[in-house]
Order: structure tokens, then C-alpha cells, then sequence
């Protein structure tokens, strides 16, 4: 089952402390952002970075 | 050699490439952090990618396509060849019971790679799940050692929760 944060305003980020968690907490919500058709731009405490 | 197929990077900062089975493909990065014992913070990047927004996926429901692997590792390349802090992270989640599949696909797909890297593969514990990860780092990054002690101190941390 997919386990995502309830809400994506960057409060539970503060909460989690090992850094391995919150990117993997980072990445649920990706999964559920684009699954929802949501830009990435709009998931706040995440940089998507580009090299071009 | 397949070509990579043409690609474009969208304002979020996702790269976008349709197939020519017409399956809509975004890969992107992630930035995240990693503190050291010494005070250091090291960037580590979240490689990531869907198919026509799904990460999940459905045993022989697509064609194989050469051209996928080959367009996605280009994207890595050039990552790689680009950035200065070179280390990647991909996590493979089980929310369809293949991630370790999936694991197992993105290590060959790593043969592509044009630099010379560590691979670090772990199997996290998380929430009831096995989560899949691979740690890339370019073998001749000076931080090399600290990176490695530092996330294996983390994960460490988690299995012994």
C-alpha cells in the first residue's frame, strides 16, 4: 500500500530525521504528485533539478 | 544502438518523452541532503521515473523498448557528466510487489553509465515494506568515504529501529 504524507505543506518534513527516510517520504510524494497529474513545482521542501 | 528518443524538460524541471508505442515517460532528480558526523552536508539526488504516471507496473502489459533505457540512461549521463556532486539515489518501492524486479532492471540499465561508479544496493525496512535502493557514486569523488559512512550510519539506523 502506497504510504504518502497527509499533506504536502513541508510539516511533516520537519518531523522526520533520518535523511534516508525523508527522501524516501520525498519520493512518495512525487509518486502520488504525478499520479494526480500534479506539477512537481507545486511540492513544497522539494527541488527537482534539471542539468540542461 | 537505439537513438534516445527526443526529449524536453518541462518547467517543474521533469524530463518528458513519449514512445513510440505512445507512452508518455517524465524523469526527474530530487535534491536531498545528507549530513556527515564531521558537520559536512553532502547532496545526494533522487533519480526518478514514470510511465504514463505510474511508477507501478503489470508483467508483459508493455513491448519491450530498447529505446526507454537507452533515452532514460542518456538523461543519467548527462546528469552526471553536468553536475558536480554525482551521487545518485533510486528507490524501488513494492506498492505492486516488484520492486525488487525493478531493482534488478535498473542495475543492467547501469552497465550504460559513461563514468565510473560505485554502486551501493540496499534493502530498506520500511512501514511493512521493502524498499529497494541503489546508491551511485562516481569512484573518484573525494567525499567518497564520508558519503558512504554517513548513509550507512542512517540506514543502519533504521534497521536496527
Amino acid at each position: 500500500m502506497e504510504q504518502v504524507n497527509k499533506n504536502d505543506t513541508g510539516f511533516e518534513k520537519e518531523k522526520l530525521v533520518n535523511p534516508i527516510i525523508q527522501m524516501i517520504e520525498d519520493k512518495k510524494r512525487i509518486v502520488k504528485a504525478i499520479k494526480n497529474g500534479q506539477s512537481l513545482s507545486t511540492l513544497k521542501g522539494i527541488k527537482i533539478v534539471a542539468s540542461l | 544502438m537505439s537513438l534516445p528518443y527526443k526529449f524536453y524538460v518541462s518547467e517543474d524541471g521533469s524530463y518528458n518523452f513519449i514512445t513510440k508505442e505512445n507512452h508518455k515517460y517524465l524523469v526527474y532528480f530530487s535534491e536531498s541532503t545528507l549530513p556527515d558526523a564531521e558537520n559536512n552536508t553532502h547532496i545526494l539526488y533522487s533519480l526518478g521515473f514514470s510511465r504514463d504516471g505510474e511508477h507501478s507496473c503489470k508483467p508483459f502489459s508493455v513491448k519491450y523498448d530498447s529505446g526507454i533505457r537507452f533515452t532514460i540512461m542518456f538523461i543519467v549521463n548527462d546528469f552526471f557528466n553536468k553536475n558536480d556532486h554525482k551521487t545518485l539515489i533510486y528507490f524501488c518501492f513494492d506498492d505492486d510487489g516488484y520492486s525488487r524486479h525493478r531493482s534488478i532492471v535498473f542495475n543492467q540499465w547501469c552497465k550504460d553509465l559513461n563514468v565510473s561508479i560505485e554502486k551501493h544496493n540496499s534493502v530498506i525496512p520500511y512501514k511493512g515494506q521493502f524498499v529497494y535502493s541503489s546508491l551511485i557514486i562516481v569512484r573518484d569523488n573525494p567525499l567518497k568515504s564520508l558519503i558512504l559512512k554517513s548513509f550507512n550510519t542512517y540506514l543502519e539506523e533504521i534497521i536496527n529501529k
